[in-house]
């Protein structure tokens, strides 16, 4: 009996001794930390972004117009009092009438967004006295001013429509950049090399927002020459259809091929340059097998890490793409929040984007790890 | 389609040589490299027959030709060079009609080998160093991969790597320089080739090493039969692995012979100015001999013996006109007037010689023992 017991002990400490170990990792102790470092460049970023907005003076909110029409119109108590009540909305006083100090507002933003469960006032009466309707949750990003739509729902109910146009441009960018920069990086100053700078110089050379003006046109335009194929201007978000998604992603794929060639290209032929290419050459390996197994495989390393970063920013969509076929994506979140001085709309989608991009880093500092054996994440 | 690309087969007949046969041969080789839309002669109508069997080291100063001169063996010259003249026979082939890498692949590896100098980026930092020589032997022998791992576990224990069996599957980066070079040197007999081309193996190792890895290519070379040709600028490695030595200046093979030939009895000038340079045989309290002047620009013409204008033993005819190969026994040869009947006789620099003494006593004290090396 003491035995069967004390073996069972003996289980449960290997058991806990793995999991110590496991703790230790180095790998994952540097992934906790970072972690953590970027927990707390997200607090420094709630308190900058606060502070900015705490800065602006009042009548940023309540135009200087309209409060005077408004004593005009109701005497000077009346249009105290709404003054009032429109900076308590923009949480610049509390309900008394006094200002709330930036502390104040830093802590209660980051009460926010921690992910806890909590309720928050969102509804009073008539006389602020009562709150007739809270919202509960966990994330608390605030509620857009213009809309009145919370940022977190509205972000996320934009985001498939953005992804699905940028993840399959970025597809499509790969699948035909690759073997582009590959072609070129075979032979350095060959023909396909020169074709292939041209192209990127050409491409380059155009500003992005008249190609994609232009390619509406071409695209949309029923009498021209994709007119068969009835594209159309816009996409209608009544009447959705796939087909009118197809002009922007190819827009967009294409203006982003230089990009993915050029870097491409440039680490293969740094690669080709190299010595261990030399002695696999002289070990009679053909050029094809050499190209792949050694130059790409060594060449995309450094691209790698920039990849989660590239399909997490996926989420976000092209605001001149979003706007110009009239997509309802994420893309123009955050430029129409500015232009309304939509306080909750930019402070929320600050944290959201910069919580993102920590993030894709932190993947993609994972993911090479598994390219590059001679990388090893720990701490000091 | 990719046989097609193979105008020019290779044939076997190397393979079955007796040591001492001539394996290549090379007459009035030419190469040219195109500069910035000049043209630099590199190779200036170089005649060598390399023997089965033989160490031949090459040796020269910084841009003598010595490394370019090999790269002709396996094509592996830089896209700007090509050869312009002559030719380079291989087992009944002329390897300078070769003009594609499929060609060449034939060669590659598989019958000439080439070991770079620096060890530390000849291997792909990448990939596992079991993968790396498993990848020449499944090209070359056609091994499955269970048969050729095996065979990467056996050359990795033939070169000296202990542990053989774990190690292949680590990273160059936990490998040191020396280790690293043995890796090279089983990659690059993985398919046992005819010729070994050891392009200054041992420059970026420290001097322990350097025996070490010198040792162990003696030691394999004995074993496999192949031939070694060995680039240095150290004619210390010369004295210690050679059996056959050419000096190369400008271009040209200025002079070659047996090892003793070429100590003990040394004919043309920059032969003598590089032997006197060596620190090795320098003395206490006396100035260490240095060549003085740059060797001349191969993007011009050279007028007559392109060391002239810094040998203090130049004579007119040196200026004017190139003197030819005097031959001055069966195994040695010289390219300087001072050879020819009519030539007024020189005193050699004392240091020449006093060679065999000083050489005598530094093996005397060093415990080294260079006429056995010599046999070899």
């Amino acid at each position: 009996m003491e035995n069967t017991l004390s073996r069972g002990n003996q289980k449960i400490n290997s058991f806990f001794r793995a999991i110590w170990k496991g703790l230790r990792n180095p790998t994952f102790l540097y992934i906790v930390r970072r972690i953590l470092s970027s927990l707390l460049t997200l607090v420094l970023l709630v308190a900058l972004v606060t502070t900015l907005i705490h800065m602006l003076p009042d009548n940023k909110f309540v135009s200087d117009s309209e409060y005077s029409s408004m004593i005009a119109k109701y005497g000077q108590t009346i249009a105290d009092n709404w003054r009032k009540t429109v900076l308590f909305k923009y949480g610049r006083v509390d309900l008394n009438g006094n200002r709330i100090p930036l502390i104040q507002s830093i802590l209660q933003y980051i009460y926010y967004i921690l992910p806890i469960y909590k309720e928050i006032p969102i509804t009073w009466n008539n006389r602020y006295t009562k709150v007739i309707k809270y919202w509960t949750g966990f994330v608390y990003l605030g509620r857009s001013m213009t809309s009145s739509a919370f940022v977190l729902d509205e972000f996320v109910a934009r985001v498939p429509i953005s992804f699905q146009v940028t993840m399959l441009a970025l597809l499509l960018t790969y699948i035909i950049a690759y073997p582009l920069g590959i072609a070129m990086a075979k032979k350095p100053g060959g023909v396909v090399d020169k074709i292939g700078n041209v192209f990127i110089v050409l491409n380059y050379a155009i500003p992005a927002l008249v190609f994609y003006l232009f390619m509406n046109i071409v695209f949309g335009d029923p009498n021209g020459i994709f007119g068969w194929a009835k594209f159309g201007y816009y996409y209608n978000a009544n009447n959705p259809s796939f087909w009118n998604l197809v002009p922007p992603i190819l827009c967009m794929s294409f203006l982003a091929i230089p990009g993915v060639i050029i870097w491409l290209r440039r680490f293969m032929v740094d690669e080709l340059n190299s010595d261990y290419v030399k002695f696999a050459r002289s070990k009679g390996l053909s050029e094809n097998k050499i190209m792949y197994t050694h130059v790409l495989r060594n060449a995309i390393v450094p691209l790698v890490r920039n990849i989660p970063a590239t399909f997490i920013g996926a989420i976000v969509g092209s605001y001149f793409v979003e706007k110009i076929w009239s997509i309802p994506g994420t893309g123009s979140l955050f430029t129409d929040g500015l232009q309304a001085l939509d306080v909750p709309v930019i402070q929320g989608l600050c944290v959201l984007y910069s919580a993102m991009s920590m993030l894709a880093f932190l993947l993609g500092d994972i993911i090479t790890i598994f390219f590059d054996p001679r990388i090893k994440l720990q701490g000091e | 389609m990719a046989k097609k690309k193979i105008k020019q087969t290779l044939n076997n007949d190397s393979l079955n040589l007796k040591d001492g046969d001539t394996i290549v041969s090379v007459k009035d080789l030419e190469v040219q490299f195109s500069v910035r839309g000049k043209i630099l002669t590199a190779i200036r109508k170089i005649s060598l027959d390399i023997y089965k069997g033989e160490v031949l080291a090459i040796v020269g100063e910084s841009a003598s030709g010595k490394s370019v001169f090999t790269k002709c063996l396996t094509g592996m010259l830089e896209s700007n060079g090509h050869v312009s003249g002559g030719s380079i026979m291989y087992s009944g082939t002329d390897l300078t009609q070769f003009e594609t890498p499929e060609e060449w692949q034939q060669i590659r590896g598989k019958r000439i080998s080439t070991i770079f100098q620096d060890p530390m980026t000849s291997l792909n930092p990448l990939r596992r160093i079991g993968s790396q020589i498993e990848e020449v032997i499944t090209l070359h022998r056609g091994m499955k991969k269970k048969e050729a791992k095996a065979e990467a576990i056996r050359l990795l224990k033939k070169v000296g790597i202990k542990d053989a069996e774990a190690r292949y599957r680590d990273y160059p980066f936990q490998y040191s320089g020396g280790m690293r070079q043995r890796v090279v040197i089983a990659i690059a007999l993985a398919c046992a080739p005819d010729i070994l081309i050891c392009d200054e193996p041992t420059t970026a190792l420290d001097v322990t090493i350097q025996s070490q890895i010198l040792e162990l290519i003696l030691e394999l070379k004995k074993e496999f039969g192949f031939t070694v040709i060995f680039i240095t600028h150290d004619l210390g490695v010369v004295a210690e692995i050679a059996t056959r030595v050419a000096v190369m200046y400008a271009g040209q093979i200025v002079e070659y012979g047996s090892v003793d030939d070429i100590y003990y009895d040394p004919r043309h000038p920059y032969t003598w100015a590089l032997l006197s340079s060596l620190p090795q045989l320098g003395e206490k309290g006396e100035t260490l001999y240095s060549i003085t002047g740059t060797p001349p620009s191969l993007f011009n013409e050279i007028q007559g013996d392109a060391f002239a204008p810094r040998n203090p033993y130049a004579m007119k005819i040196d200026f004017v006109k190139e003197p030819p190969m005097f031959k001055i026994s069966e195994t040695h040869y010289a390219k300087t007037w001072l050879c020819d009947p009519r030539a007024p006789k020189m005193e050699r620099p004392a240091i020449i010689g006093e060679i065999t003494e000083r050489v005598k006593r530094i093996y005397q004290h060093t415990g080294g023992n260079l006429d056995e090396n010599k046999e070899e």
